[in-house]
This record gives C-alpha cells, sequence and structure tokens, in this order.
C-alpha cells in the first residue's frame, strides 16, 4: 500500500536550483535510501516529502490525500522528520526536546500522560539517552544531538520516519548503532526514508535506493541494481570499484585513487 | 520527576505570596501615612461585616467602621488601583516579551526592540491628540488606538523583513529602523500638540500616577484575550523557538500560529502602553531572568513571568514615588536602572557557569 507519493513533482528554489518531474512511491515497511552528490536535490527532496515545502508542478500525497490539505497535527502522528542542524538560543534539556516531540498528540489544554511518558521514555531508551535527560541540548555534540532529535522524532511515534543524513556528525560506532535502530525500526513496521551521504552503509541496512542527480531521479531499485560501477560513475561522476561485502555479499563502492 | 513538580509548584506559590505581600506593601506606603492596623480594617472589613450579618455578630458588623474616610478613599480609590494597573501592566509587558522571545528564538526580543511598543505610543498619542481622554468613550478608544499602532508598527517590520527570507535577524534589524522611525514620528507628535500637550507629555514619561479602576478595567480585556492566545499556545512556542522548520514537522501550524501570537504580542503590548506609556526593559529582563531559573519550557515560564513581572512592575512603580518623595520619578528610570544591571549580571552568570 502507497503511504506517500509523489506524482510529476518539479520544484524550484528561484531559479538557480530545481527538482523536475520526480515520482516516487512510498510503501508501508519500506527502507528506502537517498542517495546523490551534493546539490543533487536531496535534502529538497525529503523537506517535499515532508510537505515543508510545497510542490511547483504535481502532488505529494499521504495515503492518497493531497499533504498540503491535511491538518498539520494529524500528519505530525504520522510524518516525523529528523532535520539537520536544529538550533536553539534556549537552554531546553535532552528530556524537555524528546517531551516536545508529544506534541501532536497533545490537546490544547491537556497535561502530559502515563502513555506521553511512556513514550518519551521508549525514545531515550532506542537512543540510549537515557543518562542525556537533564544535560542541555545546546551543549552537546553534533553527534548527540542528532540522537535527541532522534528521540524527538520517535516520541512521535510516526507510521514514517524521514531523516536527513541522520549520521552526518557520527562517528563510526555511532553510525552504526543509528543504521542499526533504523532497520529494527524498520522491522518493528515504521517506513524508513533516510537521505544518506554514505553509499555503503545505504547498500548495507536499506532495503531501495532513490539516487538523484541535478534535481532529477537517475535510477532507483534495490542495492544490487543501483550500485554498479556505471551507476555510481554516473551518479557521482568519479571513477569507482565495487564489490561485494566479505560478509553480506551486499555490493560496496571503493573509491580509486 | 515527581521532585521537580513539587518544587515547581513551590516556587509558583512563593511568587504568588510575594505578589500578595507586595501588594500589601505598595499599598500602605504613600505620603499620606496610613497605620497598617487601618490597612487591615479596610482590607477585611467588607468580609468581616458581611460574616457579621450573617451571624448577627454587633462587633463584627462594626469591625472597621473607625476608619476614616479619607483614609478609606486614599487606600481603596487611590493606591489599590494605580498597583493593579502597574501589575496589569507587568503582567502585560513581560508576556509579550516572553512570546517574542520565543517566536524569534531570539532573548534579546522584545515590545520595543521590536518596534511595537512605540507603534503602540504613537497610536495612543494620536488618540489622545484628537481630544480622547480617558472618559468612558477614550476608556476603549486610547487602547484600541495604541493597538492599531502596534499591528500597524508590526505589519511594516514583518514585511520589511520578508525580503531576506524573514530571518530572525532581518526582523530585529527592521524593528530597529521601524521603532526609530516612530520614535521621530512620536516626537513630532508632540511638538504639534497644542492643548494636550501637557496630558501627552506626562503619559509618555511612563508612570502610573493618576491610574484609577477605569484604566484597570478598561485593559483588563485585551490582557486577558492577548494572555489567553499566548497560554493557549504555549507548547507551540517550545516548537518554535527550535525553528519553523522543526516546530512544522512536529505539527505546528507555523504562519497561521504566529501570526496569532503576533496580535497577541500586540494586544498585550498596547494595553500597557496606552495606560502608562513607555516602560522598557520589564519585558526583557523578566522572561529572561525566569528562563534562567525555571528553563525555557513555556508552560512553566509564563506563568512564572507572569507573576514575576507584576511583582516587578509594582515594586518599580513603589520606588519611583518613594525614592524622593514628594516628586515622582518616572518608573522607566527605575525599571532600566535595575533591570539592566540585573541583566547584565544575569548574562556574565550564564556564562561561567
Amino acid at each position: 500500500m502507497v503511504l506517500l507519493s509523489l506524482e510529476a513533482v518539479d520544484f524550484s528554489y528561484g531559479n538557480s536550483f530545481r527538482l523536475e518531474d520526480i515520482n516516487l512511491g512510498v510503501e508501508r515497511g519500506d527502507f528506502i535510501g537517498i542517495i546523490g552528490p551534493n546539490g543533487s536535490g536531496k535534502s529538497t527532496l525529503i523537506k517535499l516529502m515532508a510537505g515543508y515545502l510545497s510542490p511547483d508542478k504535481g502532488t505529494v500525497c499521504l495515503e492518497g490525500q493531497l499533504l498540503a490539505k491535511l491538518e498539520r497535527k494529524a500528519v505530525a502522528r504520522k510524518v516525523a522528520v529528523v532535520s539537520q542542524g536544529v538550533q536553539t538560543g534556549f537552554a531546553f534539556t535532552v528530556e524537555e526536546m524528546v517531551r516536545l516531540g508529544r506534541l501532536p498528540h497533545l490537546g490544547r489544554w491537556s497535561n502530559e500522560g502515563p502513555g506521553d511518558a511512556a513514550a518519551v521514555g521508549r525514545a531515550l531508551a532506542q537512543t540510549r539517552l537515557e543518562a542525556y535527560r537533564s544535560r542541555l541540548f545546546s551543549r552537546l555534540s553534533g553527534g548527540e544531538a542528532q540522537r535527541v532529535l532522534m528521540a524527538q522524532a520517535l516520541a512521535q511515534e510516526p507510521e514514517i520516519l524521514l531523516l536527513d543524513e541522520p549520521t552526518a556528525y557520527m562517528d563510526m560506532a555511532f553510525q552504526k548503532e543509528m543504521f542499526t535502530l533504523m532497520a529494527r525500526l524498520n522491522q518493528e513496521g515504521i517506513t524508513v526514508v533516510a537521505v544518506l551521504h554514505d553509499v555503503n552503509m545505504a547498500s548495507l541496512y536499506c532495503k531501495e535506493l532513490v539516487a538523484l542527480r541535478q534535481g532529477r531521479i537517475l535510477i532507483k531499485g534495490n542495492p544490487g541494481e543501483v550500485i554498479t560501477r556505471e551507476n555510481i560513475e554516473a551518479i557521482f561522476g568519479t571513477a569507482v570499484a565495487i564489490s561485494p561485502h566479505p560478509v553480506t555479499n551486499r555490493p560496496q563502492v571503493t573509491m580509486l585513487p | 520527576m515527581q521532585r521537580k513538580v513539587k518544587s515547581r509548584a513551590w516556587a509558583y506559590l512563593g511568587l504568588a505570596l510575594l505578589l500578595v505581600l507586595v501588594l500589601f506593601v505598595c499599598v500602605a506606603i504613600g505620603s499620606v501615612r496610613i497605620p497598617l492596623s487601618a490597612l487591615v480594617k479596610t482590607v477585611f472589613s467588607p468580609l468581616v461585616n458581611a460574616l457579621g450579618e450573617l451571624f448577627s455578630l454587633p462587633a463584627w458588623q462594626d469591625f472597621g467602621q473607625d476608619v476614616p474616610d479619607t483614609w478609606r478613599t486614599i487606600l481603596l480609590r487611590l493606591r489599590l488601583p494605580r498597583v493593579a494597573v502597574a501589575m496589569l501592566a507587568g503582567v502585560a509587558l513581560s508576556l509579550a516579551g516572553a512570546t517574542m522571545q520565543g517566536l524569534l528564538k531570539n532573548p534579546l526580543a522584545d515590545p520595543y526592540i521590536l518596534g511595537v511598543s512605540s507603534g503602540a505610543a504613537v497610536g495612543a498619542a494620536a488618540a489622545m491628540l484628537m481630544g480622547l481622554s480617558w472618559n468612558l468613550l477614550g476608556a476603549f478608544a486610547i487602547p484600541a488606538a495604541a493597538f492599531a499602532g502596534g499591528i500597524g508598527s508590526l505589519v511594516m517590520v514583518y514585511s520589511l523583513s520578508r525580503g531576506g527570507g524573514r530571518s530572525v535577524l532581518n526582523m530585529l534589524l527592521a524593528g530597529v529602523a521601524v521603532s526609530t522611525f516612530l520614535g521621530a514620528v512620536l516626537s513630532l507628535l508632540i511638538f504639534f500638540s497644542g492643548q494636550q500637550l501637557q496630558q501627552v507629555v506626562f503619559w509618555m514619561m511612563g508612570g502610573f500616577s493618576g491610574c484609577n479602576w477605569f484604566h484597570f478595567l478598561s485593559i483588563l480585556p485585551f490582557l486577558a484575550g492577548g494572555s489567553l492566545v499566548i497560554f493557549w499556545h504555549s507548547r507551540e512556542l517550545d516548537a518554535l523557538a527550535l525553528g519553523d522548520e522543526q516546530a512544522y514537522y512536529m505539527g505546528v501550524d507555523v504562519e497561521r500560529v504566529r501570526h496569532r501570537l503576533l496580535w497577541a504580542s500586540a494586544l498585550l503590548t498596547a494595553s500597557a502602553v496606552s495606560v502608562c506609556g513607555l516602560i522598557g526593559f520589564v519585558g526583557l529582563v523578566v522572561p529572561h531572568a525566569m528562563r534562567l531559573i525555571g528553563g525555557p519550557v513555556h508552560r512553566n515560564l509564563l506563568p512564572a513571568a507572569a507573576l514575576a513581572g507584576a511583582i516587578f512592575m509594582a515594586v518599580a512603580d513603589l520606588l519611583s514615588r518613594v525614592v524622593l518623595a514628594p516628586t515622582e520619578l518616572p518608573v522607566g528610570v527605575i525599571t532600566a536602572l535595575v533591570g539592566g544591571p540585573f541583566f547584565l549580571y544575569l548574562l556574565k552568570k550564564r556564562r561561567v557557569s
């Protein structure tokens, strides 16, 4: 069943950059990685899928209904976004940040109930942030801050998780942990769409890859189909070699010196 | 968790008790010396008298009847309304400040910097120059004109800052420009004011002398409406403090909520400016101090800022009339003298810790 669909979507920021003719259907249970060079429109695509940007042409639909017409809170109960570089001048603690994720589930005057506290506790546990509850968000390292934003999105208890380079500031161990978490959430039924700059990790974890180049979808398919020498060279414009991963056999990209 | 909630409840209780204490002190002190016993009798006599009627206790029925009428008038018709209006203005300015700071993600925003105060002042001054005073018509028209002026300046700031993608910085810069411009307009208005000069200048200096129950009742609806809207959106304010995009992803209808909150804070600013002129620093310092003490979550911050704003303004008004008694200082002088250094102290303390 198609959860989120983009049909014939065009979008441009002024005249400097445009996404053209984007057709993409995200089905329940998908784990899609969006790959492509810098400036190919990956983040813009996520913002269109989340409804933050509206297409110039074409439609973006959530469960068959136009995303722009749906009530914001109702959308936020289904779609959560882990975006990049959230900053605030205020001294929110990690726990306060994660509790904010409950916003779409709460009425105007209602207090947080046991269900909300449980969701927050789960989100903190899944991102291994229990010990960080009273730390200040603004003082965290980039990687830690991204885990907090992940926890905030999880506290929304969404059906679809959209992530914009969720591992950008993370070391290897945290990167692996983040990918493992995304894979586990996906197994639990959450649909995951992530912009990923690390093609090899994308190949190892994603069920499907979408490759963008200059604002167009160049190829989509499973990692075996997408990650070939010809494709990667066409997407990134650089010479590479492809070899199977020694353990999983998924294709891995090696840069040629 | 549990402990935190408890200590927060204590903090509110402490602030509320302090508010009542300040109310008593402000009413007790003044140029005419009135003994504390008379104050206590005046405050409690309606209740005690009523109970006396109910249970036919003659001693209770006579309670407080020995307080001279002049004292009673001074307490209930001169001092109490003045303190009450000062407290309302304090609530209005600190809630408006807290809201603007949340909206702009910037602890330096306040009704002044965004030009809303100047806009409201131009509106109120224009109304006064058209001959409106605090009679039955003016009691509604002056705050309404102040509101129109405040909204006008907000629209100016908003559309001026739109060009560059409406960043926070653009909005603050536009605010500074607009408020400077409106300050000049205000000076021009005063320059050309004939008969009303004294009324306008007196009001402009910022202060609560001459405030009565009429002022109180006329700004109460504006204040109540604005505060309700702001409290209604306290969670959205938290989300907006993380930026528009993040707030949007958390289910906030960003443009609509921002408009509502800007209108509400203009309403609050106008209600304060229309009675007490331009009083700075309250909207900046009070929310900031409360945020440093109790954290930035608006559901906790807003009630604390409202209480602390009332206390701060009432104390500032008290100081303004006792420091150089019988001369009264403009309240804005007190708030700036106390608020400025306090603000610097808070900034320094935060950097150290």
